[in-house]
């Protein structure tokens, strides 16, 4: 079932409540790709496509990608290396269509053999993901959801808080002035917004938020209990676990749940369960609720559909100093499709959305749902001119069927590799985002962790440092 | 603990503060050392924190929490300051602990504690937990199964005894020590297809050893007391004590709390015999979470509890219960559990016990943690308040329980948070006809 025309949605009434999970570093062919079939027609991916290493070397996608072991090192995924992946030259104008041929070469850059290189085209079966692949297959895949600008991690998160990342698409860690976010457009609005995170959040930085509590709580100790007992705000940004932690000092260990390279993707799976059923096993919250999953770039993961121009959100560009990698961008260009998957018991099974989005789509929706009359509530040009998704919600009654998730996931405590395991680029600025924050000497701090575990031992030391509750 | 305690107190922060000046300055000094070469520093994330938040540089008030968090909590060392039993006052010392996380899954630790008091009180523990998830269907909590081997050994030189039964006279008191060697295991699991129940027991192996004390100004345990009024005076054999416990808690409606623990104690003289005997225990706590998260769970430091204990022993056949292995109230008891708080330490002594003890502790300040909190807020959720009522009876046969005659006392005080954690706690409680008695309690520092 495809929708994209004007229906006038049915639960809308009902909805109180989003919940964004917002994941890390998948394309969507990565993920999916290999789910699509006749009976569930998404843009997957035929099992055909190809790249082409440095020496002429043919790389095919195949359905064999393991849960870790398979990214290390990290794939690039900076302006740069997207850009790569896009044209094959970064340097190409990106009023140009991609191409999309450029992710093994780019893999090679990071010091791989050509044929190791061809790992980066490896994607997962269906049966590999079945909490993922089930709920998109049950609710809502938006199969053109594409990430906010080709480059990595924080400018896009930075387009999920505020639709602009402020011309920026490098992962510097000092992010106070993006403003204003949804978070405190709702606010002004009298309107409740939490941020819940497990060991770390972005969002710390911001201006706007930092120094109010309301704005943030734990995902175990407040999050889960909100769902339990009907008290979520209206809009919650739900964080992973960004590193594995070894736990004792009388607490438990915790695999990294971001399924950022190499982490163990089945521990985002269990997270994603854990979520969904959060707010599944209790009526009142499921039926008030619009559940968000979507990843906020690609890693450096194959995908095949080029990405779409779109609108400069706010006038800033991106010009390239000479000192960093990353070519001058003019915020015009999407980055790689990422999963994202829509859950509301008004939507019935099966749909699949082919309009396009990014990650100011979830704030334009939440803006035209939540405060409808109210005039200049956009944040940027971006969320203005974005297409919302609310009206996926056709059905006029709840659904009250068994939604199977298959063999589901189990969360497992992290093995010695995993939390000796080098830490990776994403990692390391959000150590060094808790060490600013500390008035600390990032430099300084980076330069003593090394492992997932020291990572993880300094982002909580700081958190009980602080006095928190989690 | 007296006001002589509240002064030691004092005195070991100071030293502490010393000690940690001198290494303050070592490590400011070795932290402007020019460095060998550019290679990344590659020791332990702890020790390198340690040095970071210690270092006499940069913002010493931003520094203060965070030092003294790592003082007390790095791994796999850190410094512990708490006191050992009442009376001993507070100490310092060190714990060493080392994790071994397998891959399925469990958590080794293992872990060793030295700690001296400066009223020589000492104590040094090894201990080896292993945790390991069960993930059967018969398991509905979740919960996950724990073993601990342990081996420790105290040394408490000045103890102080006022008799046994509950019409002892606070005057009369005389002292003795005591030494305790233990090591046994322990094992909880949850119980099958009962989510709110676990179960378990221990084995362990107890060599007391009681002797009276020498000084001026000191009356000794010998000289007023004989083997008749304080059994277990004459000889202390080794007793194999075995125990099962079940403990029934559960959190229902997210506000409401009950934990009990139900346990049955066997303490088998491993000599004649004579002093074998059983005992029944029975704790049951009910805590009420008042205050919400917006938008989250209930606080948790913010509580009001109601708990009774109930703890009967029985020694037949003409053995008896030694003194030293009976239960008293007044002030803390022997494991630190405040009870009768007006009241001076190990006030009464008794085979048979009563209490009821109700409780609010609220954290004054809700953490603000990713934010940047101001002085005001930084100091505020470092502070609780505590708000105490006990209530208790010894008795030396079960029928002599009378309700109508359980002591009384009430109070109030401070508590100091680090993190979650409660790490000091100052009180003054009344009401018990023997004047007003300071509480205090280090919480360990883990």
């Amino acid at each position: 079932m495809a929708v994209g025309g004007t229906m006038p949605p049915a639960g809308l009434d009902n909805l109180k409540h989003i919940v964004v999970l917002m994941m890390e570093n998948r394309s969507f062919d990565h993920m999916l790709g290999f789910a699509a079939s006749a009976d569930w027609a998404i843009d997957g991916i035929s099992g055909s496509e190809t790249n082409t290493d440095s020496v002429g070397g043919i790389a095919q996608v195949s359905n064999d990608a393991n849960y870790a072991g398979d990214l290390t090192p990290d794939p690039g995924h900076s302006g740069f290396d997207t850009l790569t992946q896009l044209y094959g030259d970064p340097f190409t104008p990106v009023a140009k269509n991609p191409v999309m041929t450029g992710f093994v070469r780019s893999y090679e850059g990071k010091g791989l053999a050509s044929q190791d290189a061809h790992r980066i085209m490896k994607c997962f079966s269906a049966q590999k993901l079945p909490v993922l692949t089930s709920l998109a297959q049950q609710f809502c895949i938006c199969d053109r959801w594409f990430s906010s600008i080709p480059g990595p991690t924080f400018p896009n998160r930075a387009y999920m808080h505020a639709a602009t990342s402020i011309g920026r698409v490098d992962m510097g860690i000092d992010w106070r002035d993006l403003t204003p976010t949804i978070y405190e457009r709702l606010a002004e609005n009298k309107l409740d917004s939490v941020i819940y995170y497990h060991d770390s959040t972005m969002a710390s930085t911001f201006n706007g938020l930092a120094g109010n509590p309301d704005f943030f709580g734990s995902f175990d100790d407040d999050f889960l209990p909100a769902c339990a007992d009907n008290d979520l705000p209206t809009y919650s940004f739900l964080e992973p676990r960004f590193a594995n932690s070894p736990g004792g000092n009388g607490e438990p260990a915790f695999s990294a749940s971001d399924q950022h390279p190499d982490h163990n993707v089945r521990e985002g799976e269990a997270l994603i369960q854990t979520t969904f059923k959060a707010i599944w096993s209790n009526p009142k919250v499921r039926n008030s609720t619009l559940l968000v999953v979507v990843y906020d770039e690609h890693g450096g993961t194959y995908d095949h559909v080029p990405p779409p121009t779109t609108i400069n959100p706010d006038g800033k560009t991106w010009i390239n100093d000479g000192v960093s990698q990353d070519p001058s961008f003019d915020f015009t260009r999407l980055g790689v499709r990422v999963p994202a998957v829509l859950i509301s018991p008004y939507i019935p099974p099966g749909v699949i959305d082919h309009r396009v989005y990014d990650h100011s789509s979830i704030i334009a929706t939440a803006l035209k749902l939540f405060l409808p009359n109210v005039a200049g509530v956009n944040l940027t040009l971006r969320d203005k001119n974005a297409n919302t998704f609310e009206d996926n919600l056709t059905l006029q009654q709840p659904r009250t069927d068994n939604i199977d998730l298959g063999a589901g996931a189990k969360s497992e405590a992290p093995t010695a590799a995993e939390l000796n395991q080098p830490i990776n680029d994403h990692l390391k600025m959000l150590v060094r985002q808790a060490a600013m924050m500390a008035g600390d000497d990032p430099d300084k701090v980076i330069q003593s962790i090394t492992t997932e575990a020291q990572a993880s031992a300094y982002l909580q030391s700081h958190a009980r440092a602080a006095g928190a509750n989690h | 603990m007296d006001s002589v305690q509240g002064r030691a107190i004092w005195r070991l922060v100071v030293a502490i503060g010393a000690a940690g000046c001198v290494s303050i300055l070592a490590s400011a000094a070795q932290a402007q050392a020019p460095a060998a070469n550019n290679t990344p520093v590659t020791g332990t994330t702890d020790w390198d924190q340690w040095k970071s938040n210690c270092a006499l540089f940069g913002d010493l008030k931003k520094k203060f929490i965070p030092c003294a968090t790592s003082t007390f909590r790095s791994r796999p060392f850190h410094f512990v300051a708490q006191s050992i039993v009442p009376g001993s006052a507070v100490g310092g010392g060190g714990r060493y602990s080392q994790d071994f996380n397998e891959n399925n899954g469990s958590q080794n630790t293992l872990q060793a504690t030295s700690l001296i008091t400066i009223r020589k009180f000492w104590y040094a523990e090894l201990k080896f937990t292993t945790i390991r998830a069960i993930t059967a269907d018969w398991n509905k909590s979740g919960e996950s199964l724990a073993l601990t081997g342990y081996a420790r050994n105290r040394s408490l030189p000045v103890m102080t005894f006022y008799g046994l039964g509950p019409n002892t006279n606070v005057n009369n008191s005389v002292k003795f020590s005591q030494r305790d060697t233990s090591a046994g295991v322990e094992l909880t699991t949850p119980f099958p297809e009962i989510s709110w129940l676990s179960a378990g027991g221990k084995v362990e192996g107890l060599w007391p050893n009681v002797a009276g004390v020498t000084g001026t100004n000191v009356v000794s345990i010998q000289q007023v007391y004989t083997e008749q009024t304080a059994p277990g005076l004459a000889t202390q054999p080794p007793f194999a004590h075995e125990q099962i416990f079940f403990r029934p808690h559960k959190r229902f409606l997210e506000r409401y709390e009950v934990n009990y623990n139900l346990a049955y104690n066997l303490y088998q003289d491993a000599s004649t015999g004579h002093y074998s005997f059983r005992r029944f225990e029975g704790n049951f706590e009910h805590r009420f979470y008042p205050e919400k998260k917006k938008h989250g769970g209930v606080i948790a430091q913010n509580y009001f509890s109601v708990a009774w204990r109930y703890s009967v022993s029985t020694a037949t056949g003409g053995s008896a219960v030694p003194f030293y292995l009976q239960e008293t109230i007044g002030g803390s008891d022997i494991d630190n559990q405040p009870s009768l708080r007006a009241f001076k330490d190990y006030r009464f002594r008794g085979p048979n016990l009563l209490t009821v003890k109700a409780e609010y502790d609220r954290k004054m300040c809700e953490a603000c943690e990713p934010c940047k909190p101001g002085i005001i807020r930084t100091v505020c959720t470092h502070l609780g308040l505590l708000l105490a009522y006990d209530a208790g009876q010894v008795a030396l046969h079960r029928s002599d329980f009378d309700i109508s005659q359980m002591h009384q006392s009430f109070g109030g005080g401070v508590s100091i948070y680090l993190g979650k954690d409660v790490i000091f706690r100052m009180a003054v409680a009344l009401g018990g006809g023997e004047g007003t008695h300071p509480y205090f309690n280090v919480g360990n520092f883990i």
